[in-house]
């Protein structure tokens, strides 16, 4: 048995033997088992065997889909699953080089590096085995109560073992530097919190960037038309007020373009600084989201958000809450912003997050390696 | 290099010694942490193959940092040297050395097999002949009934025994051992040390790093004592006791001063001073008292490491005073109480001290020749010779530049 081997089985012995990881697996099993209380009949959602919602002429398989990313796999699997296999697997490093442990590592045949690397690939195993039952388990779902099945559904494994991957990265860090399994797992978690907080800052300010440049554009043509019309009625040599109304709507519509076009470019700068900052960080969210990419064809995506912010705009208004933008313009905003999100490239998205993760994993094993046990 | 702390054996031992008949060969191995903790202070030592060797020395002398540095544990400010023929460092050389560490922590989660199996497999073991060892060796260890149990269920005894199976596991020619009998009980330390013989036998090597002196004392082909950084002596038990072996004479002790004031007429010529030690009477291999009337010289049955209580010690503090001097022929000779010792291995070199202390209407209650245990040895090394007093534990700290690491 080779030592990568030897370290492999060791680690799976270790999930095996920590309570989380089975933990884990029960309530994966039981959100399978929610998740089948749901189902596709004709053009309709059931639940537990009654109509819940048609949704005719769309197809019910692209709602299913879509409630099920949504759900079961984003709230599950993308962050309470993400945060029990945190808790699990970031004693890890700190067990590791605990003294009287690294001594026994360490003495044998195999470099620092090696024993660094091979431990951290075994710390991936945990998300690894839980992704693979869940989505094996998914899959046979969306066979046996939506009637379709979805291999593009094992794309999880990959991919939610990469976004975990982000976070390991800085959690070995945090526990190769500290020592301690508590600090390596709050640190993580408040790192993890930060970048959802700028690349949510990041996909509001696109939307709102887009419904700005809409504002812009309708500015622009009002503008236009109103200076069409302004030449019109010179042209005409009309003695009436209207010159004079026009006169004065174009100066307003001007000003209002100049205002927009300031708070668009405020926006602009702001979103460009937060956009920076997100390159350089690991893009949990949109590593999850490359799922739905999967799953959904960018019509459906999009016929589904323009359905969910319009009836938000409709609750809006019947609440008396009128939207500073007319309610096509939400619409089209978050579709528009969606197909941008939708259409960034995948390279970008992984790329920049892996090439994150190496440095950060490439300063822990750094310090793995130099330190004196 | 400084022969004056080996007592002038190194070089005798080095004329002796090739380079392929060393296991370990260490020049000048220093470590320094954070800048300031002189852990080892240049380090010159030399472990033969098919030899047990025992590094004895008190907390913080920088033993487990010297093998943690042969075991690439810690990384040396400065080494060189070689162990197995290879420079230290080099890990596939590890596959043939084995160690147990102190306060090892095996995985919790594993069995006493799968530990071997695993660790055997990172030594590089075949699957199938790391199955047969495991077997082998806890059979050896004799844990054989405990195989299929938890490791978390283990005391620390059986964990030792399991330590001490999994340093075995890549058949190594070189095994390092930190505290091999630590909390192990009587039976299982006799095992262990009998072990330890076996490996010997066979040709392996056996460094231990222990501080049950008498199992060292009775184990081991040759010692060396680490004091702050420092090897303070080093070579066989013999080499280094020869010096120190030496004759007692007691003196029946009724009035102290009376006693000390004839002794010192007795030998005038001794350039006796007095110094005083803050220590108890080293611990000897000494009997009680001959009844009276027995022949001077005899030796009666003597149980193992009897102690002395410490004598005329100063109300409160735990200092005595001792006349020290040397007699013209350049023997050493000092006067402790009721106890005259005297440098010398010879009988014949006792008479006319006898006589003397006879001349002086002194009676002699005994006389016989000592032998120095290895935990004399180790007392007189961690004793500060100015002072008398135990030097405290610890490396040690901020060296002024003229003390940096010799090259």
């Amino acid at each position: 048995m080779n030592q990568f081997l030897a370290l492999l089985v060791d680690g799976y012995r270790d999930l095996n033997a920590r309570k989380l990881f089975w933990i884990t697996l029960i309530i994966s099993g039981l959100v399978i088992c929610v998740a089948a209380i749901f189902g596709i009949k004709g053009t309709a959602i059931t639940f537990a065997g009654s109509r819940m919602a048609d949704f005719a002429p769309m197809d019910p398989l692209a709602w299913y889909t879509w409630g099920y990313g949504k759900i079961f796999i984003g709230v599950w699997l993308n962050w309470a699953a993400i945060a029990l296999a945190l808790i699990s697997t970031a004693g890890l490093f700190p067990d590791l080089i605990s003294s009287g442990s690294i001594d026994l590592y360490l003495s044998k045949p195999i470099s620092r590096l090696r024993l660094f690397l091979f431990k951290y690939v075994t710390g991936l195993l945990f998300v690894a085995l839980q992704v693979a039952v869940f989505s094996a388990a998914s899959f046979l779902l969306f066979g046996i109560r939506a009637h379709a099945w979805r291999p593009g559904i094992f794309m999880a494994i990959p991919i939610v073992v990469c976004m975990f991957s982000y976070l390991f990265g800085f959690c070995v860090l945090l526990g190769v530097w500290t020592r301690s399994t508590i600090a390596a797992i709050l640190l993580t978690v408040l790192l993890w919190f930060g970048m959802w907080l700028v690349q949510y800052s990041d996909s509001q300010l696109l939307q709102i960037n887009v419904m700005i440049g809409m504002q812009v554009d309708r500015d622009k043509q009002s503008l236009a038309t109103t200076d069409a019309e302004l030449r019109e009625a010179n042209g005409a040599g009309s003695s009436t007020t209207r010159p004079a109304s026009l006169t004065t709507e174009r100066d307003s519509t001007a000003v209002e373009l100049s205002d927009v076009e300031k708070t668009q470019a405020r926006f602009v700068m702001i979103r460009n600084i937060v956009k920076g900052v997100k390159t350089v960080i690991p893009k949990t969210g949109e590593t999850n989201d490359l799922l739905d990419r999967w799953l959904l064809s960018d019509s459906d995506a999009n016929e589904i958000v323009a359905a969910m912010t319009g009836s938000r705009s409709r609750r809006r208004q019947a609440r008396g809450q009128v939207s500073r933008s007319p309610e096509e313009d939400v619409t089209l905003g978050a579709i528009q912003a969606q197909e941008i999100q939708r259409h960034t490239s995948m390279w970008y998205i992984i790329g920049t997050s892996l090439l994150c993760e190496a440095v950060v994993v490439g300063f822990a094993a750094w310090i793995f390696c130099r330190r004196d046990y | 290099m400084d022969t004056q702390g080996f007592g002038g054996i190194l070089p005798r031992f080095m004329a002796q010694t090739t380079n392929a008949d060393l296991a370990i060969d260490l020049t000048h191995v220093a470590k320094i942490y954070r800048g300031k903790v002189h852990a080892l202070q240049g380090i010159n030592m030399q472990v033969r193959k098919g030899e047990i060797f025992g590094l004895l020395g008190p907390n913080g002398a920088g033993k487990s940092t010297l093998v943690k540095i042969m075991m690439t544990v810690v990384r040396p400010t400065q080494a060189q040297g070689n162990i197995l023929g290879q420079p230290i460092g080099n890990k596939p050389t590890l596959a043939k050395v084995g160690y147990l560490p102190e306060n090892h922590r095996f995985p919790r989660y594993l069995t006493a097999r799968q530990t071997l199996e695993f660790f055997g497999a990172m030594c590089k073991v075949e699957r199938g002949t790391a199955k047969r060892r495991a077997d082998e060796l806890l059979e050896t260890v004799r844990m054989t009934d405990w195989a299929d149990h938890k490791i978390s269920t283990f005391s620390k005894g059986m964990l030792q025994r399991i330590g001490l199976a999994q340093s075995l596991m890549g058949d190594p020619d070189l095994v390092l051992l930190d505290e091999p009998t630590d909390g192990v009980d009587p039976v299982g330390r006799r095992e262990i040390l009998d072990a330890m013989g076996r490996l010997r036998d066979s040709g392996k090597t056996v460094f231990i790093n222990s501080h049950a002196l008498s199992e060292l004392e009775s184990i081991c082909d040759r010692v060396a004592i680490l004091v702050k950084g420092q090897v303070a002596s080093q070579g066989t038990i013999d080499e280094l006791t020869i010096a120190r072996q030496r004759y007692e004479i007691e003196v029946a002790w009724t009035d102290p001063a009376a006693v000390r004031q004839k002794v010192l007429a007795g030998l005038p010529n001794a350039g006796w001073k007095p110094a005083m030690t803050s220590l108890p009477p080293p611990q000897m291999r000494q009997p009680p008292p001959l009844p009276a009337g027995a022949p001077v010289g005899a030796v009666p049955a003597t149980p193992l490491n009897y102690v002395r209580p410490p004598i005329a010690l100063s109300p409160g503090l735990s200092q005595r005073a001792i006349d020290k001097g040397s007699l013209p022929d350049g023997k050493w000779v000092e006067l402790d109480g009721p106890v005259l010792r005297v440098g010398t291995t010879e009988p014949a070199d006792m008479q006319p001290i006898l006589d003397m202390l006879r001349g002086q209407g002194l009676i002699v209650r005994r006389m016989q020749p000592m032998r120095v245990s290895l935990e004399d040895l180790f007392i007189e090394a961690v004793t500060d010779p100015t002072t008398g007093g135990i030097a405290s534990p610890g490396a040690q700290h901020k060296m002024k530049p003229s003390e940096g690491v010799r090259p």
